[in-house]
């Protein structure tokens, strides 16, 4: 056998031939029709395609990003970013204090880039949403058939002891040792090899993100993907969704026209716009915006580190997600990212970078009660506008509190907080209190936003609501949103799987009811 | 949109005081073309963030103006008064120039940290400290274990309800189908 027959083939290496059209490429004019169109290629998007290829329906899934290859990922930060990333990472939320917002801009969307992290939504936020929302069409039983589904196909796992790493176990053994409730994570993970590249996707194709699972899958299932195509608006006639226009990278417009519906899956971010270009016209089109705003803080040890081995994201606590609406996490940084936050400049600040093989990064989500809305920019561009209220800054300030606290416990020399108004390096653990009385301000706090929610939710009322709750848009007809934007809250837990669940459910109805209409 | 000539100077010199010569790191970031890596940014980002750069770039430009009361553009300071302004201005009580000069670091960081040279002995722990690493791992292999069987989010003991179509049809129980 040769050398190069030997090496590992990656599902995005076998694709059907023709079944991908990359924008780029296109050099005229196109139509294209199916039973579904489908708008995006993300973890709502993927699933959406998949469920319905499995359920026999012909697909036409439009991508605005490329897609890049297994093969193609490069370690590099700006790179992938400009590749990989909206606005090539520098899209930011907008209200009392900027917030950079990380989204994927590729096929598979941002499951190419994150830690993929498996949270099935909490069963406190289906009864909320039932409670306060009228989604009473959506229980937590009907979703543990499709979160089981979901976690069989992606091979969902604790992560594994061996490729741990320190940045996680420390995590772990500190808050253990204080009597925190925290386990390892659970990942949409075949094979991970610890090599801490996740944020810039996995070269090993371990990470089960969607440009190596359901888009492949379904297009051995007959889908079509169109990549480098950025959907400019859907085609109502009447009421009706019957067609999908998008334009190329190269120019050329792409009309996708679908027999049966049009699915949105662009992100909560990007479907608002879209509905609008389309003629939706709804008062809550826009509005109850809500995020899991991060932050990140690093702690210096005598002791090694080494973030570059292990899980990227490997451990995690919920302890204080239901009392003080935060979750923490342990992330591992590449260098190109930690050293923006390590303080300092010049040969200070080169001196601590030289010991980034002891520094540990752990972070925390902030269940954020605040609402934002999404709307139009004067250059035409998607604005999201967002400001923490006072609540959400007590909670941030009891998550870093928490944070340095258990550095200090694992044996951290110093503490790096990156907080205005607070020493940039703390030494002690008497200066935890420095954070625990620290500002409330949401300018004085470094948050970068990933997890984001609502504005086009799903409820009853259509003064209330964009989405009816079987995800139709309301006063259309073949018009569905599938992902996180028709969620009424957030969650207080990574979103991906619940947004996989939840698109999966809405296919599976959505083919289910075209079912019986064509035997009645 | 591009870069001035002296605005690229200032991309410079800005950069070269965040990221010097003759630190703890091999070299620092003037030998990989600071000016150039911001010009292309600029020229490759949308009009908002591109405007968001270079009044960043203006910003430390005239950091020793507003910080240290001295008349010089950034590329006119010694090395000491450069890293002196750039670090009170990202300790700015005005929250636009210290998020904006933390930006450019940020951006700098990009550049400088993705060179393999100097990204290597940021990574780096001595041959002493890696097996103090096995060690460690090897001492709370059986705690960890143990903990994977508690991962919250963990699923449930009832089975799937099935009650839709294809509700627990795995990927398996797709292919099969066809």
């Amino acid at each position: 056998m040769q050398p190069s027959e030997a090496r590992p083939r990656f599902a995005d290496e076998d694709l059907p031939e023709g079944s991908v059209v990359d924008g780029d490429a296109v050099s005229g004019p196109l139509v294209d029709e199916a039973d579904f169109v489908v708008v995006g290629s993300g973890a709502a998007g993927g699933t959406a395609a998949y469920t319905l290829a499995c359920a026999g329906y012909s697909v036409i899934v439009l991508e605005e990003g490329p897609y890049v290859k297994t093969r193609e990922l490069v370690e590099e930060v700006h790179a992938t970013f400009g590749r990989l990333f909206r606005s090539k990472g520098l899209q930011v939320l907008e209200g009392r204090a900027f917030m950079p917002m990380l989204q994927g801009r590729c096929v598979g969307g941002s499951t190419l880039v994150n830690s993929a992290i498996a949270w099935r939504v909490p069963e406190d936020v289906v009864d909320d949403w039932r409670a306060s929302f009228g989604l009473g069409s959506i229980t937590m039983k009907e979703l543990d058939g499709h979160f089981d589904a979901i976690e069989h196909d992606l091979s969902v796992r604790s992560v594994a002891e061996d490729v741990l790493g320190e940045n996680n176990r420390l995590f772990l053994d500190v808050a253990r040792s204080r009597g925190i409730v925290a386990a390892p994570m659970r990942r949409y993970d075949r094979g991970c090899k610890g090599s801490a590249l996740c944020l810039t996707g996995c070269q090993n194709g371990a990470k089960q993100g969607m440009s190596v699972t359901y888009v492949p899958w379904s297009l051995a299932r007959g889908a079509r993907l169109y990549s480098s195509c950025r959907v400019e608006r859907v085609v109502l006639a009447g009421n009706r969704a019957v067609a999908v226009r998008a334009v190329a990278a190269s120019g050329h417009v792409v009309e996708a026209r679908a027999r049966r519906g049009v699915l949105v899956a662009a992100s909560t971010v990007q479907t608002p716009g879209l509905l609008r270009r389309s003629g939706v016209r709804s008062p809550a089109l826009g509005r109850y915006f809500q995020a899991h705003p991060g932050l990140a803080l690093g702690g210096l040890f005598d002791r090694p580190i080494e973030m570059a081995f292990g899980a990227t994201q490997g451990c995690e606590s919920i302890h204080f997600r239901k009392t003080d609406r935060f979750k923490l996490e342990t992330i591992s940084m590449p260098p190109e990212l930690a050293a923006a936050r390590v303080p300092g400049v010049g040969k200070a600040l080169a001196s601590r970078l030289a010991r980034l093989g002891h520094v540990a990064v752990w972070a925390a989500q902030i269940r954020a009660e605040a609402q934002g809305t999404v709307g139009t920019g004067l250059l035409g561009g998607d604005v999201v506008r967002y400001t923490m209220t006072e609540n959400d800054m007590r909670a941030t300030r009891k998550a870093v509190a928490v944070i340095a606290r258990l550095m200090f416990d694992g044996g951290a020399r110093e503490v790096w907080p990156g907080i205005h108004g607070v020493p940039p390096v703390l030494t002690s653990p008497d200066q935890v209190a420095l954070l625990e009385d620290g500002p409330l301000e949401p300018r004085s706090y470094s948050y970068i936003a990933t997890h984001l929610f609502g504005a086009a939710r799903m409820g009853p009322d259509p003064g209330t609501s964009v989405c009816a709750p079987d995800f139709s848009v309301h006063g259309t007809r073949g018009l569905y949103v599938v992902d996180s934007s028709v969620f009424p809250t957030n969650l207080g837990v990574n979103p991906q799987h619940s947004i996989m669940a939840m698109s999966r459910l809405a296919c599976t109805r959505l083919a289910n009811a075209e079912r019986f209409a064509a035997v009645a | 949109m591009r870069l001035f000539a002296f605005e690229k100077a200032w991309a410079e010199a800005t950069l070269a005081a965040f990221f010097p010569e003759g630190s703890a790191l091999p070299r620092g970031v003037s030998g990989m073309r600071p000016g150039e890596y911001v010009d292309d940014t600029i020229a490759s980002v949308e009009l908002e963030p591109s405007l968001g750069i270079r009044l960043s770039l203006w910003i430390c430009a005239f950091a020793p103006v507003f910080f240290l009361r001295k008349l010089v553009t950034i590329r006119g300071a010694s090395p000491e008064d450069r890293e002196r302004a750039l670090d009170l201005a990202t300790r700015s009580s005005i929250y636009a120039v210290r998020q904006l000069v933390i930006a450019l670091k940020a951006m700098g960081a990009l550049l400088y940290a993705g060179a393999a040279d100097v990204r290597a002995p940021m990574l780096r722990v001595t041959p002493e400290e890696h097996a103090q690493l096995i060690a460690l791992r090897r001492r709370s292999s059986a705690a960890t274990t143990s903990l994977t069987t508690e991962a919250p989010g963990a699923a449930p003991a009832d089975p799937p309800s099935g009650d839709a179509l294809m509700a627990t049809r795995s990927k398996e129980a797709c292919d099969a189908a066809e």
